[in-house]
Protein backbone atom coordinates (compact mmCIF):
# COMPACT_ATOMS: atom_id res chain seq x y z
CA UNK A 1 0.00 0.00 0.00
CA UNK A 2 3.22 2.45 0.52
CA UNK A 3 3.97 2.29 -3.27
CA UNK A 4 0.51 3.10 -4.27
CA UNK A 5 0.31 6.00 -2.06
CA UNK A 6 3.70 7.55 -3.22
CA UNK A 7 2.42 6.65 -6.24
CA UNK A 8 -0.69 8.80 -6.33
CA UNK A 9 1.62 11.39 -4.39
CA UNK A 10 3.84 11.34 -7.05
CA UNK A 11 0.84 11.93 -9.71
CA UNK A 12 -0.57 14.49 -7.63
CA UNK A 13 2.88 17.07 -7.76
CA UNK A 14 1.50 19.44 -10.49
CA UNK A 15 4.94 18.63 -12.28
CA UNK A 16 4.44 15.20 -12.75
CA UNK A 17 0.59 15.32 -13.60
CA UNK A 18 1.30 17.89 -16.58
CA UNK A 19 4.02 16.19 -18.00
CA UNK A 20 2.01 12.84 -18.71
CA UNK A 21 -0.56 15.04 -19.55
CA UNK A 22 1.09 16.77 -22.27
CA UNK A 23 2.36 13.39 -23.25
CA UNK A 24 -0.42 12.35 -23.72
CA UNK A 25 -2.35 15.13 -25.77
CA UNK A 26 1.45 15.21 -28.16
CA UNK A 27 0.53 11.09 -28.79
CA UNK A 28 -3.29 12.05 -29.50
CA UNK A 29 -1.73 15.00 -32.10
CA UNK A 30 0.61 12.42 -33.34
CA UNK A 31 -2.28 9.92 -34.32
CA UNK A 32 -4.46 13.03 -36.32
CA UNK A 33 -1.38 14.12 -37.92
CA UNK A 34 1.74 12.27 -37.67
CA UNK A 35 4.12 15.13 -39.01
CA UNK A 36 3.27 16.04 -35.49
CA UNK A 37 6.35 13.48 -34.59
CA UNK A 38 8.95 14.07 -37.58
CA UNK A 39 12.23 15.63 -37.20
CA UNK A 40 11.38 19.22 -38.53
CA UNK A 41 8.26 19.56 -36.13
CA UNK A 42 10.85 18.18 -32.92
CA UNK A 43 12.98 20.88 -34.10
CA UNK A 44 10.55 24.13 -33.91
CA UNK A 45 9.22 22.13 -30.71
CA UNK A 46 12.55 22.04 -28.75
CA UNK A 47 13.26 25.65 -30.17
CA UNK A 48 10.48 27.65 -29.09
CA UNK A 49 9.44 25.17 -26.41
CA UNK A 50 12.86 26.11 -24.63
CA UNK A 51 12.29 30.40 -25.77
CA UNK A 52 8.80 30.16 -23.82
CA UNK A 53 10.36 28.42 -21.28
CA UNK A 54 13.11 30.40 -20.92
CA UNK A 55 10.59 33.30 -20.35
CA UNK A 56 8.47 31.45 -17.78
CA UNK A 57 11.90 30.61 -16.03
CA UNK A 58 11.85 34.66 -15.78
CA UNK A 59 8.72 35.21 -14.79
CA UNK A 60 9.12 31.92 -12.28
CA UNK A 61 11.61 34.59 -10.12
CA UNK A 62 9.49 37.25 -9.97
CA UNK A 63 6.64 35.01 -8.83
CA UNK A 64 7.93 32.97 -6.08
CA UNK A 65 9.46 35.85 -4.12
CA UNK A 66 5.85 37.15 -4.38
CA UNK A 67 6.14 39.48 -7.08
CA UNK A 68 4.77 39.37 -10.55
CA UNK A 69 6.13 40.45 -13.77
CA UNK A 70 4.45 42.36 -15.95
CA UNK A 71 7.48 44.12 -17.65
CA UNK A 72 8.19 40.95 -19.40
CA UNK A 73 7.00 42.11 -23.30
CA UNK A 74 8.45 45.29 -22.48
CA UNK A 75 11.41 43.98 -21.79
CA UNK A 76 11.21 41.40 -24.78
CA UNK A 77 10.51 44.56 -27.11
CA UNK A 78 13.66 47.05 -26.04
CA UNK A 79 16.76 44.61 -25.72
CA UNK A 80 15.74 43.07 -29.34
CA UNK A 81 15.37 46.68 -30.40
CA UNK A 82 18.43 47.94 -28.76
CA UNK A 83 20.45 44.97 -29.93
CA UNK A 84 19.87 46.24 -33.62
CA UNK A 85 20.63 49.46 -32.71
CA UNK A 86 23.45 48.70 -31.42
CA UNK A 87 24.60 46.74 -34.14
CA UNK A 88 23.25 48.46 -37.65
CA UNK A 89 23.18 51.93 -36.37
CA UNK A 90 26.28 51.85 -33.90
CA UNK A 91 28.28 49.43 -35.86
CA UNK A 92 28.86 47.74 -32.40
CA UNK A 93 30.41 43.93 -32.05
CA UNK A 94 27.37 41.51 -31.47
CA UNK A 95 29.08 40.04 -28.05
CA UNK A 96 28.95 43.51 -26.80
CA UNK A 97 25.25 44.75 -27.82
CA UNK A 98 24.59 41.57 -26.30
CA UNK A 99 26.14 42.03 -23.26
CA UNK A 100 24.93 45.38 -22.77
CA UNK A 101 21.48 44.44 -23.76
CA UNK A 102 21.59 41.66 -21.10
CA UNK A 103 23.35 44.63 -18.19
CA UNK A 104 20.46 46.90 -18.70
CA UNK A 105 18.14 43.80 -18.54
CA UNK A 106 19.54 42.96 -15.29
CA UNK A 107 19.54 47.02 -14.45
CA UNK A 108 15.18 46.81 -15.12
CA UNK A 109 14.86 43.90 -12.67
CA UNK A 110 17.04 45.51 -9.97
CA UNK A 111 14.59 48.62 -10.23
CA UNK A 112 11.54 46.44 -10.12
CA UNK A 113 13.32 44.67 -6.39
CA UNK A 114 14.12 48.27 -5.76
CA UNK A 115 10.54 49.25 -6.00
CA UNK A 116 9.36 46.52 -4.12
CA UNK A 117 12.23 46.66 -1.20
CA UNK A 118 10.98 50.11 -0.70
CA UNK A 119 7.15 49.03 -0.22
CA UNK A 120 7.52 46.19 1.86
CA UNK A 121 7.61 45.23 5.28
CA UNK A 122 7.80 46.97 7.80
CA UNK A 123 6.47 49.50 6.00
CA UNK A 124 2.30 49.80 6.51
CA UNK A 125 1.49 50.71 3.82
CA UNK A 126 2.07 48.29 1.05
CA UNK A 127 2.30 48.66 -3.02
CA UNK A 128 2.25 45.64 -4.94
CA UNK A 129 5.17 45.37 -7.47
CA UNK A 130 2.88 44.86 -10.31
CA UNK A 131 2.22 48.38 -10.49
CA UNK A 132 5.81 49.63 -11.50
CA UNK A 133 6.61 46.24 -13.60
CA UNK A 134 3.20 47.11 -15.29
CA UNK A 135 4.43 50.57 -15.99
CA UNK A 136 7.54 49.34 -17.11
CA UNK A 137 5.95 47.59 -19.58
CA UNK A 138 4.44 50.89 -21.40
CA UNK A 139 7.28 52.65 -21.07
CA UNK A 140 9.76 50.44 -22.19
CA UNK A 141 7.26 49.38 -25.28
CA UNK A 142 7.11 53.33 -25.98
CA UNK A 143 10.91 54.21 -25.53
CA UNK A 144 11.18 51.42 -28.51
CA UNK A 145 9.02 52.91 -30.91
CA UNK A 146 10.75 56.29 -29.72
CA UNK A 147 14.03 55.03 -30.81
CA UNK A 148 12.90 53.47 -33.63
CA UNK A 149 10.16 55.55 -35.17
CA UNK A 150 8.07 52.01 -34.90
CA UNK A 151 10.90 50.59 -37.87
CA UNK A 152 11.57 47.64 -37.48
CA UNK A 153 15.62 47.15 -38.24
CA UNK A 154 16.64 44.88 -40.98
CA UNK A 155 20.13 43.55 -41.93
CA UNK A 156 21.93 41.47 -39.59
CA UNK A 157 24.60 39.49 -40.47
CA UNK A 158 24.50 35.48 -40.24
CA UNK A 159 26.54 35.42 -37.10
CA UNK A 160 23.70 37.17 -34.82
CA UNK A 161 20.99 34.17 -36.48
CA UNK A 162 23.26 31.82 -34.92
CA UNK A 163 22.47 32.94 -31.24
CA UNK A 164 19.30 31.00 -31.88
CA UNK A 165 19.58 28.82 -35.09
CA UNK A 166 22.83 27.40 -34.14
CA UNK A 167 22.81 23.11 -33.40
CA UNK A 168 25.07 21.04 -30.80
CA UNK A 169 25.00 17.59 -32.00
CA UNK A 170 21.10 17.36 -32.97
CA UNK A 171 19.97 19.82 -29.74
CA UNK A 172 19.02 23.16 -30.81
CA UNK A 173 21.00 25.92 -28.94
CA UNK A 174 17.84 27.10 -27.27
CA UNK A 175 17.50 23.70 -25.89
CA UNK A 176 20.88 23.81 -24.49
CA UNK A 177 20.91 27.27 -23.09
CA UNK A 178 17.23 25.93 -21.40
CA UNK A 179 18.93 22.55 -19.91
CA UNK A 180 21.87 25.05 -18.62
CA UNK A 181 19.52 27.67 -17.34
CA UNK A 182 17.70 25.25 -15.81
CA UNK A 183 20.59 23.25 -14.02
CA UNK A 184 21.80 26.70 -12.36
CA UNK A 185 18.27 27.49 -11.31
CA UNK A 186 17.67 23.64 -10.02
CA UNK A 187 20.85 24.12 -7.97
CA UNK A 188 20.21 27.66 -6.55
CA UNK A 189 16.47 26.93 -5.90
CA UNK A 190 17.48 23.27 -4.14
CA UNK A 191 21.10 23.36 -2.96
CA UNK A 192 21.46 26.51 -1.65
CA UNK A 193 20.29 28.61 1.08
CA UNK A 194 19.24 31.46 -0.97
CA UNK A 195 16.78 28.89 -2.43
CA UNK A 196 14.83 28.58 1.00
CA UNK A 197 15.23 32.27 1.02
CA UNK A 198 13.79 33.19 -2.31
CA UNK A 199 10.63 30.54 -1.22
CA UNK A 200 10.55 31.92 2.45
CA UNK A 201 9.88 35.66 1.09
CA UNK A 202 6.93 34.54 -1.05
CA UNK A 203 5.68 32.38 1.28
CA UNK A 204 5.68 35.39 4.70
CA UNK A 205 8.05 38.11 3.80
CA UNK A 206 7.11 39.22 7.39
CA UNK A 207 7.91 36.56 9.01
CA UNK A 208 11.12 35.72 6.47
CA UNK A 209 12.48 39.00 7.93
CA UNK A 210 11.98 38.25 11.46
CA UNK A 211 13.87 34.84 11.37
CA UNK A 212 17.00 36.88 9.91
CA UNK A 213 16.65 36.12 6.52
CA UNK A 214 17.79 39.91 4.04
CA UNK A 215 14.74 39.44 2.30
CA UNK A 216 15.03 42.89 -0.18
CA UNK A 217 18.81 40.87 -0.89
CA UNK A 218 16.79 38.04 -1.96
CA UNK A 219 14.41 40.19 -4.04
CA UNK A 220 17.39 42.03 -5.60
CA UNK A 221 18.85 38.59 -6.40
CA UNK A 222 15.37 36.77 -8.06
CA UNK A 223 14.14 40.17 -9.99
CA UNK A 224 17.59 40.87 -11.10
CA UNK A 225 18.08 37.42 -12.48
CA UNK A 226 13.99 37.25 -14.07
CA UNK A 227 14.49 40.22 -15.74
CA UNK A 228 18.07 39.48 -17.19
CA UNK A 229 16.27 36.08 -18.50
CA UNK A 230 13.85 38.07 -20.15
CA UNK A 231 16.19 40.28 -21.80
CA UNK A 232 18.16 37.17 -23.40
CA UNK A 233 14.58 35.65 -24.36
CA UNK A 234 14.40 39.15 -26.22
CA UNK A 235 17.56 38.74 -28.30
CA UNK A 236 17.11 34.94 -29.06
CA UNK A 237 13.77 35.96 -30.46
CA UNK A 238 15.70 39.06 -32.41
CA UNK A 239 18.04 36.70 -33.77
CA UNK A 240 15.59 33.77 -34.72
CA UNK A 241 13.71 36.73 -36.68
CA UNK A 242 16.78 38.46 -37.83
CA UNK A 243 14.85 41.59 -36.82
CA UNK A 244 14.93 44.44 -33.94
CA UNK A 245 11.06 45.33 -34.07
CA UNK A 246 8.87 46.73 -31.61
CA UNK A 247 6.02 44.44 -32.68
CA UNK A 248 8.24 41.47 -30.71
CA UNK A 249 7.49 41.13 -27.17
CA UNK A 250 4.49 42.73 -26.34
CA UNK A 251 2.24 39.64 -27.34
CA UNK A 252 4.14 37.23 -24.92
CA UNK A 253 3.20 38.63 -21.71
CA UNK A 254 -0.48 36.63 -20.84
CA UNK A 255 0.75 33.42 -22.66
CA UNK A 256 3.73 33.33 -20.68
CA UNK A 257 1.94 34.37 -17.37
CA UNK A 258 -0.57 31.46 -18.67
CA UNK A 259 2.68 29.21 -18.60
CA UNK A 260 3.53 29.74 -15.31
CA UNK A 261 0.09 29.15 -13.93
CA UNK A 262 -0.01 25.86 -16.22
CA UNK A 263 3.34 24.69 -14.42
CA UNK A 264 2.11 25.16 -10.99
CA UNK A 265 3.89 28.47 -10.25
CA UNK A 266 1.30 30.42 -7.88
CA UNK A 267 0.61 34.08 -8.27
CA UNK A 268 0.75 33.84 -4.47
CA UNK A 269 4.25 32.83 -4.08
CA UNK A 270 6.45 30.52 -2.46
CA UNK A 271 5.19 27.65 -5.17
CA UNK A 272 6.61 26.73 -7.89
CA UNK A 273 9.92 24.87 -9.19
CA UNK A 274 12.19 25.22 -12.40
CA UNK A 275 10.80 21.86 -13.96
CA UNK A 276 7.10 23.30 -13.55
CA UNK A 277 8.13 26.14 -15.64
CA UNK A 278 9.70 24.55 -17.83
CA UNK A 279 6.58 22.07 -18.53
CA UNK A 280 4.84 25.09 -18.50
CA UNK A 281 6.75 27.01 -21.08
CA UNK A 282 6.42 24.26 -23.57
CA UNK A 283 2.77 23.82 -23.15
CA UNK A 284 2.01 27.06 -24.24
CA UNK A 285 3.96 26.14 -27.08
CA UNK A 286 3.07 23.25 -27.58
CA UNK A 287 -0.63 24.50 -27.93
CA UNK A 288 0.05 27.32 -30.28
CA UNK A 289 1.99 24.19 -32.38
CA UNK A 290 -1.15 21.95 -32.06
CA UNK A 291 -3.06 24.37 -34.12
CA UNK A 292 -0.60 24.82 -36.94
CA UNK A 293 -0.01 21.00 -37.19
CA UNK A 294 -3.87 20.41 -37.04
CA UNK A 295 -4.17 23.22 -39.41
CA UNK A 296 -6.53 24.82 -37.89
CA UNK A 297 -7.45 29.01 -37.95
CA UNK A 298 -4.90 30.31 -35.53
CA UNK A 299 -7.33 32.04 -33.68
CA UNK A 300 -8.30 28.62 -31.93
CA UNK A 301 -4.79 29.46 -30.31
CA UNK A 302 -6.24 31.94 -27.80
CA UNK A 303 -9.89 29.51 -27.21
CA UNK A 304 -7.15 26.69 -26.59
CA UNK A 305 -4.80 28.78 -24.33
CA UNK A 306 -7.35 30.15 -22.13
CA UNK A 307 -8.74 26.79 -21.66
CA UNK A 308 -5.88 24.63 -20.68
CA UNK A 309 -4.81 27.28 -18.08
CA UNK A 310 -8.30 27.45 -16.81
CA UNK A 311 -8.91 23.82 -16.65
CA UNK A 312 -5.25 23.40 -14.77
CA UNK A 313 -5.65 26.00 -12.46
CA UNK A 314 -8.89 24.24 -11.17
CA UNK A 315 -7.63 21.34 -11.35
CA UNK A 316 -4.72 22.38 -8.50
CA UNK A 317 -7.21 23.80 -6.66
CA UNK A 318 -9.54 20.47 -6.36
CA UNK A 319 -6.19 18.67 -5.38
CA UNK A 320 -5.07 21.29 -2.80
CA UNK A 321 -8.91 20.66 -1.50
CA UNK A 322 -8.42 16.95 -1.44
CA UNK A 323 -5.04 17.49 0.54
CA UNK A 324 -6.57 19.67 3.55
CA UNK A 325 -9.36 17.65 3.83
CA UNK A 326 -8.13 14.58 4.14
CA UNK A 327 -5.31 15.57 6.58
CA UNK A 328 -7.95 17.70 8.65
CA UNK B 1 23.97 35.45 39.33
CA UNK B 2 25.72 36.50 36.00
CA UNK B 3 24.57 39.36 34.00
CA UNK B 4 23.47 38.72 30.76
CA UNK B 5 21.77 41.51 29.18
CA UNK B 6 21.21 45.40 30.28
CA UNK B 7 19.67 48.03 29.01
CA UNK B 8 19.77 51.83 30.03
CA UNK B 9 17.51 54.53 29.01
CA UNK B 10 15.99 53.34 26.17
CA UNK B 11 13.36 55.89 24.42
CA UNK B 12 11.78 55.10 21.94
CA UNK B 13 9.18 57.74 20.10
CA UNK B 14 6.52 57.40 17.33
CA UNK B 15 6.23 60.91 16.35
CA UNK B 16 4.58 62.68 19.40
CA UNK B 17 3.70 59.44 21.26
CA UNK B 18 6.07 58.03 23.78
CA UNK B 19 6.44 54.05 23.58
CA UNK B 20 9.20 53.76 25.84
CA UNK B 21 10.54 56.12 28.42
CA UNK B 22 14.07 55.66 29.93
CA UNK B 23 13.76 51.80 30.49
CA UNK B 24 16.87 50.33 32.28
CA UNK B 25 16.63 46.68 33.51
CA UNK B 26 18.88 43.78 34.04
CA UNK B 27 18.26 40.25 33.10
CA UNK B 28 20.59 37.30 34.64
CA UNK B 29 21.13 33.85 33.12
CA UNK B 30 19.14 31.18 34.23
CA UNK B 31 16.25 34.32 35.07
CA UNK B 32 12.51 33.92 34.23
CA UNK B 33 11.39 37.90 33.91
CA UNK B 34 7.87 38.69 33.15
CA UNK B 35 7.14 41.69 31.30
CA UNK B 36 3.61 42.78 32.18
CA UNK B 37 1.48 45.51 30.83
CA UNK B 38 -1.89 47.01 29.48
CA UNK B 39 -1.99 47.20 25.76
CA UNK B 40 0.08 50.17 24.25
CA UNK B 41 2.14 50.25 27.84
CA UNK B 42 5.12 49.55 25.51
CA UNK B 43 6.19 45.70 25.78
CA UNK B 44 6.33 45.13 21.99
CA UNK B 45 8.41 48.40 21.73
CA UNK B 46 10.62 47.00 24.42
CA UNK B 47 10.62 44.03 22.53
CA UNK B 48 11.38 44.73 18.89
CA UNK B 49 14.44 46.73 20.19
CA UNK B 50 15.80 44.27 21.90
CA UNK B 51 15.55 41.45 18.71
CA UNK B 52 17.28 44.40 16.24
CA UNK B 53 13.66 45.37 14.41
CA UNK B 54 14.24 49.04 15.02
CA UNK B 55 17.07 51.10 16.95
CA UNK B 56 16.09 52.64 19.95
CA UNK B 57 15.85 56.46 19.83
CA UNK B 58 17.85 57.02 22.82
CA UNK B 59 20.11 54.58 25.32
CA UNK B 60 22.16 51.73 25.34
CA UNK B 61 21.48 47.80 25.13
CA UNK B 62 24.99 45.82 27.10
CA UNK B 63 25.12 42.19 26.03
CA UNK B 64 27.52 40.51 28.48
CA UNK B 65 28.66 44.01 29.75
CA UNK B 66 29.51 44.99 26.46
CA UNK B 67 27.55 47.60 24.62
CA UNK B 68 25.67 46.42 21.18
CA UNK B 69 24.03 47.39 18.80
CA UNK B 70 21.79 45.31 16.49
CA UNK B 71 21.38 46.64 12.72
CA UNK B 72 19.02 43.74 12.10
CA UNK B 73 17.38 40.90 13.21
CA UNK B 74 19.63 38.59 11.59
CA UNK B 75 22.44 40.62 13.51
CA UNK B 76 20.58 39.98 16.51
CA UNK B 77 20.56 36.51 15.96
CA UNK B 78 23.94 35.97 15.25
CA UNK B 79 24.24 37.46 18.83
CA UNK B 80 22.15 34.78 20.42
CA UNK B 81 19.17 36.76 21.35
CA UNK B 82 16.33 34.70 20.22
CA UNK B 83 12.51 35.19 20.15
CA UNK B 84 9.19 33.42 19.68
CA UNK B 85 6.19 35.65 18.93
CA UNK B 86 2.08 35.49 19.88
CA UNK B 87 1.74 34.34 16.29
CA UNK B 88 4.43 31.44 15.65
CA UNK B 89 6.93 33.35 13.60
CA UNK B 90 7.13 30.16 11.27
CA UNK B 91 6.52 29.70 7.64
CA UNK B 92 3.69 27.50 7.08
CA UNK B 93 3.91 26.43 3.83
CA UNK B 94 7.78 25.01 4.78
CA UNK B 95 8.43 21.77 6.65
CA UNK B 96 9.65 21.79 10.20
CA UNK B 97 13.68 22.03 9.66
CA UNK B 98 13.61 24.65 6.64
CA UNK B 99 12.01 26.50 9.70
CA UNK B 100 14.35 25.35 12.13
CA UNK B 101 17.33 25.84 10.06
CA UNK B 102 16.14 29.11 7.91
CA UNK B 103 18.30 31.82 7.83
CA UNK B 104 21.43 29.92 9.70
CA UNK B 105 21.04 26.55 7.29
CA UNK B 106 23.92 23.87 7.12
CA UNK B 107 26.23 23.33 4.33
CA UNK B 108 28.24 20.60 3.83
CA UNK B 109 30.67 20.89 0.36
CA UNK B 110 28.69 24.12 -1.16
CA UNK B 111 25.34 22.54 -0.94
CA UNK B 112 22.22 22.10 1.95
CA UNK B 113 23.06 19.30 4.59
CA UNK B 114 19.42 18.18 4.31
CA UNK B 115 19.71 15.17 6.32
CA UNK B 116 22.27 16.64 9.30
CA UNK B 117 19.11 19.35 9.16
CA UNK B 118 16.34 16.67 9.79
CA UNK B 119 18.27 14.87 12.44
CA UNK B 120 19.32 18.13 14.47
CA UNK B 121 15.82 19.09 14.41
CA UNK B 122 14.45 16.21 15.27
CA UNK B 123 16.77 16.17 18.02
CA UNK B 124 16.54 19.31 19.52
CA UNK B 125 12.48 18.86 19.36
CA UNK B 126 13.09 16.16 21.52
CA UNK B 127 15.05 17.67 24.14
CA UNK B 128 12.26 19.77 24.70
CA UNK B 129 9.77 17.02 24.84
CA UNK B 130 7.77 16.78 21.46
CA UNK B 131 8.49 14.10 19.13
CA UNK B 132 7.29 15.37 15.50
CA UNK B 133 8.69 14.50 12.19
CA UNK B 134 10.93 17.20 10.64
CA UNK B 135 9.50 16.68 6.95
CA UNK B 136 5.83 17.44 8.59
CA UNK B 137 4.86 20.82 7.23
CA UNK B 138 4.11 24.00 9.40
CA UNK B 139 0.59 24.07 8.46
CA UNK B 140 -0.17 20.81 9.65
CA UNK B 141 0.71 21.03 13.55
CA UNK B 142 -1.63 23.20 16.23
CA UNK B 143 -1.31 26.40 17.49
CA UNK B 144 0.82 24.74 20.95
CA UNK B 145 3.06 22.48 18.75
CA UNK B 146 4.18 25.58 16.63
CA UNK B 147 5.07 27.20 19.58
CA UNK B 148 6.47 24.32 20.50
CA UNK B 149 8.72 24.11 17.55
CA UNK B 150 9.95 27.95 18.14
CA UNK B 151 10.28 27.21 21.46
CA UNK B 152 13.03 24.38 19.99
CA UNK B 153 14.59 26.54 17.25
CA UNK B 154 14.78 29.12 20.21
CA UNK B 155 16.60 26.27 22.72
CA UNK B 156 18.80 24.98 19.94
CA UNK B 157 19.79 28.04 18.90
CA UNK B 158 19.78 30.71 21.71
CA UNK B 159 22.92 31.21 23.65
CA UNK B 160 21.93 34.12 25.43
CA UNK B 161 18.63 35.66 25.60
CA UNK B 162 15.32 34.72 24.82
CA UNK B 163 12.27 36.93 24.30
CA UNK B 164 8.59 35.25 24.62
CA UNK B 165 6.05 37.46 23.03
CA UNK B 166 3.08 36.18 24.30
CA UNK B 167 3.64 32.83 23.71
CA UNK B 168 0.87 31.28 25.53
CA UNK B 169 -2.13 33.53 23.86
CA UNK B 170 -4.37 32.13 22.16
CA UNK B 171 -4.07 28.49 23.22
CA UNK B 172 -5.76 26.03 24.89
CA UNK B 173 -5.73 25.41 28.32
CA UNK B 174 -3.94 21.86 27.90
CA UNK B 175 -1.47 23.79 25.92
CA UNK B 176 -0.11 26.52 27.59
CA UNK B 177 0.55 24.19 30.37
CA UNK B 178 3.08 22.14 28.29
CA UNK B 179 4.07 25.47 26.97
CA UNK B 180 5.03 26.75 30.43
CA UNK B 181 6.64 23.50 31.30
CA UNK B 182 8.72 23.85 28.16
CA UNK B 183 9.83 27.21 28.90
CA UNK B 184 11.09 25.94 32.55
CA UNK B 185 12.68 23.27 30.79
CA UNK B 186 14.61 25.83 28.54
CA UNK B 187 15.42 27.77 31.43
CA UNK B 188 16.53 24.62 33.44
CA UNK B 189 18.62 23.30 30.69
CA UNK B 190 20.11 26.14 28.73
CA UNK B 191 22.59 29.03 30.05
CA UNK B 192 19.56 32.10 28.86
CA UNK B 193 18.14 34.66 30.48
CA UNK B 194 14.48 34.55 29.67
CA UNK B 195 12.24 37.60 29.09
CA UNK B 196 8.63 36.20 29.18
CA UNK B 197 6.10 39.01 27.62
CA UNK B 198 2.64 39.11 28.33
CA UNK B 199 -0.94 40.18 29.09
CA UNK B 200 -2.01 37.09 31.74
CA UNK B 201 -0.72 37.14 35.07
CA UNK B 202 -2.02 33.16 35.80
CA UNK B 203 0.72 32.42 33.45
CA UNK B 204 2.99 34.59 34.48
CA UNK B 205 3.27 33.89 37.99
CA UNK B 206 3.91 30.54 38.35
CA UNK B 207 7.44 30.41 36.65
CA UNK B 208 8.70 33.88 36.61
CA UNK B 209 11.41 34.99 38.94
CA UNK B 210 11.07 38.55 38.90
CA UNK B 211 8.30 40.70 37.56
CA UNK B 212 8.67 44.09 35.95
CA UNK B 213 5.35 46.27 34.90
CA UNK B 214 5.78 48.92 32.20
CA UNK B 215 2.84 51.62 32.16
CA UNK B 216 2.60 54.18 28.91
CA UNK B 217 6.33 53.61 28.33
CA UNK B 218 8.01 53.74 32.02
CA UNK B 219 9.22 50.90 34.10
CA UNK B 220 6.77 51.33 36.76
CA UNK B 221 7.75 48.03 38.78
CA UNK B 222 10.40 45.52 39.18
CA UNK B 223 10.45 43.32 42.10
CA UNK B 224 10.84 39.35 42.62
CA UNK B 225 7.85 37.35 42.26
CA UNK B 226 7.78 35.86 45.78
CA UNK B 227 7.92 39.96 47.19
CA UNK B 228 4.65 40.98 45.20
CA UNK B 229 1.11 39.48 44.38
CA UNK B 230 -1.57 39.70 41.78
CA UNK B 231 -3.39 42.34 43.79
CA UNK B 232 -0.25 44.79 43.83
CA UNK B 233 0.22 44.32 40.25
CA UNK B 234 -2.76 44.51 38.62
CA UNK B 235 -3.33 48.05 40.34
CA UNK B 236 0.42 48.68 38.99
CA UNK B 237 -0.81 47.53 35.78
CA UNK B 238 -3.64 49.83 35.47
CA UNK B 239 -2.28 52.39 37.26
CA UNK B 240 -3.46 55.88 36.11
CA UNK B 241 -6.68 54.49 35.60
CA UNK B 242 -9.38 56.60 37.28
CA UNK B 243 -11.01 55.20 40.34
CA UNK B 244 -14.59 55.33 39.28
CA UNK B 245 -13.69 53.77 36.18
CA UNK B 246 -11.51 51.15 38.38
CA UNK B 247 -12.87 47.36 38.32
CA UNK B 248 -11.44 45.40 40.86
CA UNK B 249 -9.58 42.52 38.76
CA UNK B 250 -8.07 40.44 40.94
CA UNK B 251 -11.68 38.75 42.00
CA UNK B 252 -11.83 37.64 37.90
CA UNK B 253 -7.82 36.72 38.18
Amino acid sequence: MIELNTFKRFLAKSEVNRTILILILSFVIFIINPFFYTGPNFRLLATWGSIHAIMVLGEMLYLIPGGIDLSLGGVICISNVLVGVFVIDNGLPIWLAVFIVLLIGAAIGFSSALFANAFSPPLKFLLPVFIYTIMLNFVLVGIGRIITGAFPIYGFTESYSLISKAKIGPLPITFVYLIIIVGIFSYIFYFRPLGWHIFATGLNDEVARKVGINVKKTRLIAFTLGSLLQAFAGIIIGSYLSVGSVLVGPEYLLPILAGAFIGGISLAGGEGSPYGAVVGGFAVYLIENIIVVLALPSFWKEVATGLFLFFFVLFDFYQKRKRIFTRA
Amino acid sequence: MEEIIRTENLTKKYDTMVALDNVSFVAHKKEIIGLVGDNGAGKSTLINILVGLFPPDEGKIFLDGREVRFTSPGDARKRGIEIVYQFSNLIEGMPIYKNFFMGREIINRGILDNKAMRKESEYALDEIGITKSADQLVEELSGGQRQAVSLGRAFHFGTKVLLLDEPTTGLSLKEVDRTLNRIKLIRDKANMSIIFVTHNLRHIMPIADRIMVLYHGEKVLDKETKHTNIAELTKMITARIKEEEHVDRTKYI
